[in-house]
């Protein structure tokens, strides 16, 4: 019998005028080629457009997601690591004074990782666990409809000045209890989708109050290439669907 | 709705600044318990502002040119205030602005470090402008001079995010009473609005200081009166993020300090996500 297999495609698309070097969100995903793995973890990241060095930040948050270092039952313990060797892989190189300042002020990111586990390879079904802080989300999607929506559920809840996580330890406190957790189950077919806040808003906007997946909502799911996804993105940014800003998205379908 | 065009590289908006540099700016400056003279206030308030719009817009790579800038600086004369590789120059791309400070001082701040203690770090802070105290204070013809350089700027960025003007003053004009012409400032616009004009107004008076006040009920100094008059209202969005920052606002609240800097309003402008971690 065929194992089921967590397949996983990531896409993104730097904000309209910037050049790619200075796309600010970060995404990780694990791969699956032989369907024996148990637990799959992916991870998106949103570094602050008024932070600097906010690119390294989300790199460094989604790769210990990814690695298992960060996790949502002692991130307060594994935060101040995390920090420091951000610190360090900046300050490895001289910087100009406004550099140094920015550099005090520390970065800041929007962040969701999501883990799904199964008791054995075989298991055609398991759980889902998930950290987030800010405003990427997650959305789990059943038979075309939308059964599950984390941590916002209403694209009102989108502004300019959502809380993150910091990349200096000064403001740890003001994070304390605001880094929140998730959980659920996932069954053979599921397929979930991780974005950053301009395409989680624009999403949560057109589903509307049924839940199912029309239109261009039904296409995210035939989005295959690079080339597609930049249409895509392109095509509701041209009719202001879409705010102008880094757009990312991981799709996990389990099959 | 005005005020919500996005400021970016290819679509920068502008800040012009006005500065009394009159001989009245060597009478002492009010707030505060350390005696310093309104120049040494003027001076610190610049190059705060300047300091924080850097800031706003450095990421890793550098500098981006959200913003163009300009200081004019009013009392002998009236002209452009930058020194150095920018002296004569009306408008410069911030990124400029960042690389030609006139010097660096070296200052010690205090860091918190996450564990109920403070590192003290040494940091370089930037200065562009010293203390002058000279001469009369022309006020309507540096409101006369950022008419015609807004008016050249419009032309060139007809759908910018509307330009701010920004004077900082003691108020006592010399050369007539500025409400006329800061009225035809404020009537140049962009296809998002109206140009912005604020006032940070430095005051001999030991006084409370003031930030973004709806009336002028609380202000007993005249010049100070005139100047909040002349001060733009706040649009809808710059009032929200104001309250956001803990600021009690209203529709009439306009963008004025007395005996107060604006650093606050430079740090709370939109040009993209802005942590919530931050106050």
């Amino acid at each position: 019998m065929a194992r089921v297999q967590f397949h996983s495609h990531s896409f993104w698309q730097a904000k309209l005028n910037n050049s790619s070097d200075e796309y600010e969100d970060a995404f990780y995903a694990d791969e699956d080629s032989s369907g024996a793995t148990l637990i799959f973890r992916s991870a998106i990241a949103d570094g602050a457009t008024e932070s600097s060095f906010a690119q390294q930040w989300a790199h460094l948050l989604v790769a210990s997601y990814g690695s298992g270092e960060l996790c949502y039952d002692d991130y307060a313990k594994r935060l101040p690591r995390l920090q420091q060797r951000w610190s360090r892989d900046i300050t490895s190189r001289p910087l100009p004074w406004y550099a140094q300042e920015k550099l005090s002020r520390g970065a800041f990111a929007a962040f969701l990782g999501l883990t799904l586990s199964r008791s054995s390879p075989e298991a055609i079904d398991g759980s889902w666990e998930s950290m987030a802080i800010g405003d990427c989300c997650m959305f789990q999607v059943r038979v075309n409809r939308l059964i599950h929506s984390w941590p916002y559920d209403r694209a009102d809840q989108f502004g300019d000045r959502p809380l993150l996580l910091p990349s200096h330890p000064q403001f740890n406190l003001s994070v304390q209890d605001s880094v929140i957790s998730g959980h659920g189950s996932w069954q053979l077919n599921d397929k979930f989708y991780l974005m950053t806040d301009a395409l989680a808003c624009w999403f949560l906007r057109a589903i509307g109050p049924t839940s199912f997946m029309t239109g261009a909502l039904k296409r995210l799911s035939d989005i295959s290439t690079a080339n597609n996804f930049e249409a895509y993105v392109n095509n509701l940014r041209k009719s202001k669907q879409l705010k102008n800003d880094d757009t990312t998205l991981i799709c996990i379908d389990v099959s | 709705m005005s005020y919500t065009a996005e400021i970016s590289r290819v679509n920068p908006s502008c800040f012009l600044f006005l500065v009394d540099q009159s001989g009245s700016m060597q009478d002492p400056f009010g707030s505060g318990e350390i005696i310093k003279k309104k120049a040494d206030a003027v001076a610190d308030t610049m190059n705060k502002l300047l300091q924080e719009l850097v800031l706003k817009c450095a990421k890793s790579e550098g500098i981006r040119d959200y913003y163009h800038v300009g200081v004019i600086g009013y009392g002998t004369q009236v002209g452009p205030a930058f020194g150095g590789a920018l002296a004569g120059r009306e408008l410069v791309p911030i990124s400029e602005v960042a690389e030609s400070p006139a010097r660096l001082d070296e200052r010690t701040k205090k860091i918190d470090d996450g564990a109920g203690g403070f590192l003290e770090q040494k940091v370089k802070f930037p200065i562009w402008f010293d203390p002058i105290a000279n001469g009369g204070t022309p006020m309507c013809q540096a409101f006369g001079r950022a008419q015609t350089i807004l008016a050249a700027w419009l032309a060139q960025h007809a759908d910018c995010f509307p330009p701010t003007v920004i004077n900082v003053t003691d108020g006592e004009s010399t050369d007539g009473d500025p409400t006329t012409i800061a009225n035809s400032v404020k009537n140049l616009t962009s296809s998002d609005g109206a140009v912005l004009v604020f006032n940070v107004h430095l005051s001999s008076q030991k006084s409370v200081p003031v930030e973004f006040p709806d009336s002028d009920a609380a202000l007993v100094d005249q010049y100070a009166k005139m100047l909040f008059g002349m001060s733009s209202v706040l649009p809808e969005h710059l009032r929200a993020a104001a309250a956001q920052e803990g600021y009690r606002v209203s529709d009439g609240t306009r963008g004025f300090a007395f005996n107060a800097d604006l650093v606050s309003f430079i740090k709370f402008l939109n040009i993209g996500t802005r942590p919530s971690n931050l106050r």
